[in-house]
């Protein structure tokens, strides 16, 4: 079950890629590093979405990964395109969906 | 409790500014954020014969970035923002005693004598400081934030008692 931080960081984290100023980029940083950073695996998430929110995780920052670039997310999404910057925010509402059970929405 | 503290720092003031934004979206309460930088800042309006904590300040401070909201002024020596109070700093001559005062703050956080030289110093050198204090759970969530917003140092700062030295955690 995911717990309340859990559920709180994923909705506020998709707030603020909707309501953001900025580029997807910019949107993705302040997403990241002011919610999902707080998220604790082990005690905010069930087994079955943890790969999912590791693969989001490490996708973002890698510096607390073994064998990853060392990078934190301010590095990590300055080199990234914005077609990958976005690929990462629809995970992040994929995420989000599956959290609070809702139907996925056709999208391009 | 005592308040300890989480100090960042950054390369640019840009960078620092869109920390503080980062830990206002994360509900950190701005009231126990501030932001430290020296130079010379850009802006169309200049405001002369400003005072520090001029309270004028207050209603001219109109910008991005910070829970807030500050201004840069041309020709500032220093720039030094305390959660809802604004200092600008006309002569570098005077920017001594407001960084002075701030850098008291940080020495009842935790922060030691020598790494309150060592802040002045990275300030001298142009770069720009966001310090946040509070308890104990509240810096390990500022630190968790910080470190993901472009720092190129970040220390913690914990008191444990009146004699004993600052835990620092780099």
């Amino acid at each position: 079950m995911v717990s309340e931080n859990g559920r709180d960081r994923f909705k506020d984290a998709i707030g603020i890629l909707a309501d953001e100023k900025g580029r997807i980029k910019e949107r993705l940083l302040v997403a990241y590093a002011s919610q999902l950073s707080r998220i604790n695996p082990v005690e905010d998430l069930p087994d079955d979405l943890a790969s999912d929110f590791a693969e989001i995780r490490f996708g973002i920052s890698d510096a607390e990964v073994p064998y990853g670039y060392g990078e934190h997310a301010s590095e990590k999404i300055e080199g990234m395109t914005e077609e990958e910057a976005t690929a990462h925010a629809k995970k992040i509402y994929t995420m989000f969906l599956k959290i609070f059970a809702l139907a996925p929405l056709h999208t391009n | 409790m005592e308040d300890e503290c989480v100090v960042a720092v950054y390369e640019t003031l840009d960078k620092s500014r869109k920390a503080v934004h980062i830990l206002d979206r994360a509900e950190f309460p701005s009231s126990q954020v501030s932001l430290l930088a020296a130079g010379q800042f850009e802006q169309p309006e200049m405001t002369p014969g400003l005072d520090i904590g001029d309270d004028s300040l207050h209603t001219a401070a109109v910008g991005a970035g910070l829970g807030g909201g500050f201004a840069l002024v041309a020709g500032i020596g220093y720039l030094v923002v305390t959660g809802a109070e604004i200092f600008l700093v006309g002569p570098l001559t005077a920017a001594g005693a407001v960084t002075g005062a701030l850098l008291g703050s940080l020495s009842g956080w935790g922060v030691h004598e020598e790494h309150l030289g060592h802040y002045q110093q990275l300030v001298k050198q142009g770069k720009a400081l966001v310090v946040a204090h509070g308890n104990p759970l509240q810096l390990i969530q500022a630190e968790r934030i910080l470190a993901e917003t472009g720092v190129s140092e970040l220390h913690v700062h914990a008191t444990t008692g009146d004699d004993a030295p600052d835990i620092v955690r780099s």
